[in-house]
């Protein structure tokens, strides 16, 4: 979904970008029949028309569940024969007074900010790599492509034996250096960076893809004016190909953020948000208190807190970053 | 389905093999199922009987070497013959350290400790170090991810201590007696270093079993049959250790029929439940999975009783069933339940002490209760 709705959003913001149209020499005349006349009742109906499949879409599964569960945050949940009751802002002040709120929403940003950037980082470094022609090429495009294949919540069993202390692969690996086995995801201090680790060697794979398809679709024109010119391989990479590739990094840094507050899979198989919350995210929260508590109402305060700040983050890479970005 | 062996080897005497965990692990892994007994000898140095005990019969002051210089052929031993003026009646060895050795070799196929104290004792037998201090072997894992409060109880009930009252509406988490069964699981891992420190995965557990990562480990009964097929060596199942008595908590899961049921619902649900727990049913799945079949007539089936005699580690929890107590449960369950979770895991990874750890998690379970009194 998101990768066709890309170049349509690229579309877009290129008219947006476009209007109003130079006005220089004569204009050639439109020959649209409609043009100045009045517009049919048909031809709104048909308009509305055309918009309502999606337009039903959006509503059931969008706005529709997302207006509910705001206002579901102000009220109580219902318990037995009690139904739920107006309480206002009741269930945010017991929020700002739940710890585990606060543990995991710090957990959540600690994750976003390692997963993000290093799996871009990645994702980047990877695509340049089988980009060139080295030797084994399909090999390591397959290889790096397989872990976004794997459904998470098989390839978090096989990483919890990656990390099981003594025989395990982590371990084992270490042990030639001499290092003592570790208890990887029962300490508090290493259990949130091992599945940090296993988030990023997730998504990096499926990251590269749209890296190699951006750079597959750059000039090789550039690359040997830059020759020609003299220009070391790093300085093109950073005044040409990465300039060039920003629409791409925004369209995989919007994703990689709705990930991070979006992949728990891999959290519920591996910790259960243990050992004390030290792996609880937001989203593994909500779904505790949802699914777990049957406190819907508390539920839904959380939801509405993940709701603000994805919305925020979008708006502000929509509004912020989309203007500095040049789209080719 | 297993097929039954004829078990027709029988072995007698010793076996030149250094440890008696050699000669066992040796012989099953030859022999398996066809071994009917094993030898009743002994190892190492003492393989040979006459020869071990020969320096103590020699340094005797009751015996002699036999003046006519005759020796025992096979070892070039001189052979004895009572001392000058020593009657036969009189001679007497004091230690021999035989009983002491028979105990310490029988360790090595111990019964598990049957009380907290001996778990500690064993244990720092059965962790095993290399010289760099790295532990290849620990004694004991009890899994406390996911839900640790489940296994706790079988601590807190060993301590003669309850968590809930019958009503589901208080707790007692923080009592003295719940504390200290607490502060000997973290002592397990911290103090006596018999266990590995932090939580302790649910899911690898088994397979650190089947790896000798661990000697003992706790676990479900649903895993017996599991274990059953894929450790590759001889095992036991004991109950939990005890400490001021012995304790379990319940397990499993429930049946429920809803008060707003039509008629035919509530014949068809009853059907149902019935169906799923006759004593054929409960004998088949417990067989299947190791779970404590959950009717006592299920357990004079046929099937079961052939199961039993086949593997009597199958009755161990049964039979621990009458020192169990009902699994947390309160209202709000799921919600009090993690306050104690993570208390516990608090614990276990040392960012809170026992005393603290507790006295937290009851003053939420109290808080999440106000609204059940």
């Amino acid at each position: 979904m998101n990768a066709a709705a890309e170049p349509i959003a690229r579309g877009l913001a290129e008219e947006a970008g476009r209007m109003p149209p130079p006005a220089v020499g004569p204009v050639a005349p439109r020959t649209s029949p409609t043009r100045g006349a009045p517009i049919g009742l048909s031809a709104h109906i048909h308009g509305w028309l055309l918009l309502l499949p999606a337009a039903v879409l959006l509503v059931t599964f969008t706005y529709y569940p997302a207006v509910a569960t705001i206002i579901d945050s102000f009220f109580s949940t219902p318990k037995g024969r009690r139904n739920a009751a107006f309480i206002g802002l009741d269930n945010y002040q017991a929020m700002l007074d739940d710890p585990v709120f606060w543990r995991a929403l710090g957990n959540n940003i600690v994750y976003a900010a390692s997963v993000i950037p290093l799996t871009i980082a990645l994702a980047l470094m990877m695509a340049i790599l089988i980009n060139g022609k080295i030797a084994g090429r399909p090999f390591l495009r397959l290889s790096f492509f397989t872990p976004t294949v794997l459904p998470m919540i098989a390839v978090a069993n096989i990483w919890l034996f990656f990390y099981s202390p003594g025989y395990g692969l982590l371990d084992q690996f270490l042990g030639v250096f001499g290092f003592a086995t570790h208890n990887w995801l029962g300490d508090e201090h290493t259990a949130l960076a091992c599945l940090i680790v296993v988030a990023i060697w997730k998504d990096a794979g499926f990251f590269m893809i749209f890296y190699l398809a951006a750079l597959q679709q750059m000039s090789p024109q550039l690359a040997e004016a830059a020759a020609i010119e003299g220009a070391s391989r790093w300085y093109f990479f950073r005044r040409v190909t990465f300039p060039l590739l920003m629409p791409t990094t925004l369209f995989v840094l919007i994703n990689a953020i709705i990930n991070s507050f979006r992949l728990i899979d891999h959290i519920v198989v591996m910790t259960r948000g243990g050992p004390d919350n030290t792996t609880a995210l937001l989203l593994f929260y909500i779904y505790e208190v949802g699914f777990k508590f049957w406190d819907t109402a508390y539920a839904a305060t959380l939801t509405v807190v993940l709701l603000a700040l994805l919305a925020f983050l979008a708006l502000g890479q929509f509004l912020f970053l989309d203007r500095r970005i040049h789209y080719q | 389905m297993r097929t039954y062996v004829p078990k027709t080897i029988h072995l007698v005497g010793s076996i030149g093999l250094d440890t008696v965990e050699d000669v066992f692990r040796t012989v099953g892994m030859e022999l398996g199922p066809y071994l009917k007994r094993i030898p009743d000898g002994e190892v190492g140095g003492r393989k040979l009987w006459i020869s071990w005990q020969y320096p103590l019969l020699r340094a005797s002051t009751y015996l002699r070497p036999d003046p006519s210089g005759k020796v025992r052929p096979t070892n070039r031993f001189a052979l004895l013959t009572l001392a000058k003026g020593v009657a036969s009646s009189d001679v007497h060895f004091g230690e021999l350290g035989y009983a002491r050795e028979a105990r310490a070799s029988y360790l090595d196929f111990i019964e598990a400790p049957d009380t907290w104290d001996e778990l500690v004792a064993d244990g720092a037998k059965l962790t095993k170090r290399d010289a760099a201090g790295n532990v290849s072997q620990w004694a004991v894992e009890i899994p406390s991810t996911g839900f640790p409060y489940w296994l706790f109880q079988g601590l807190t009930t060993a301590n003669n201590v309850r968590l809930m009252n019958q009503a589901g509406t208080e707790t007692y988490f923080d009592k003295p007696e719940v504390i200290q069964a607490l502060q000997f699981w973290v002592d397990l891992s911290r103090k006596d270093k018999i266990e590995p420190q932090g939580t302790i995965e649910w899911g690898t557990t088994p397979k650190d079993f089947f790896e000798r990562k661990t000697a003992i480990m706790w676990t479900s009964t649903g895993n017996l049959t599991n274990v059953r097929s894929n450790a590759g060596f001889p095992f036991g199942v004991a109950m939990l250790p005890a400490h001021q008595g012995r304790g379990s908590p319940t397990g499993g899961g429930n049946f429920y029929l809803f008060k707003k049921m039509t008629d035919e619902e509530r014949t068809a649900a009853f059907k149902f439940v019935r169906g799923m727990t006759t004593p054929e049913r409960a004998a088949d799945w417990g067989i299947a999975t190791g779970y404590v079949a959950v009717r006592p007539d299920a357990w004079d089936t046929p099937a079961m009783k052939k199961y039993v005699a086949d593997f009597p580690a199958a009755a161990v929890a049964r039979d621990q069933l009458k020192y169990a107590v009902a699994e947390l449960s309160t209202h709000d369950n799921q919600r009090v339940t993690k306050a104690l979770n993570d208390g516990i895991q608090a614990a276990l990874t040392g960012t809170k002490t026992p005393e603290q750890a507790m006295k937290d998690a009851q003053q939420e379970a109290a808080r999440i209760l106000r609204a059940s009194r």
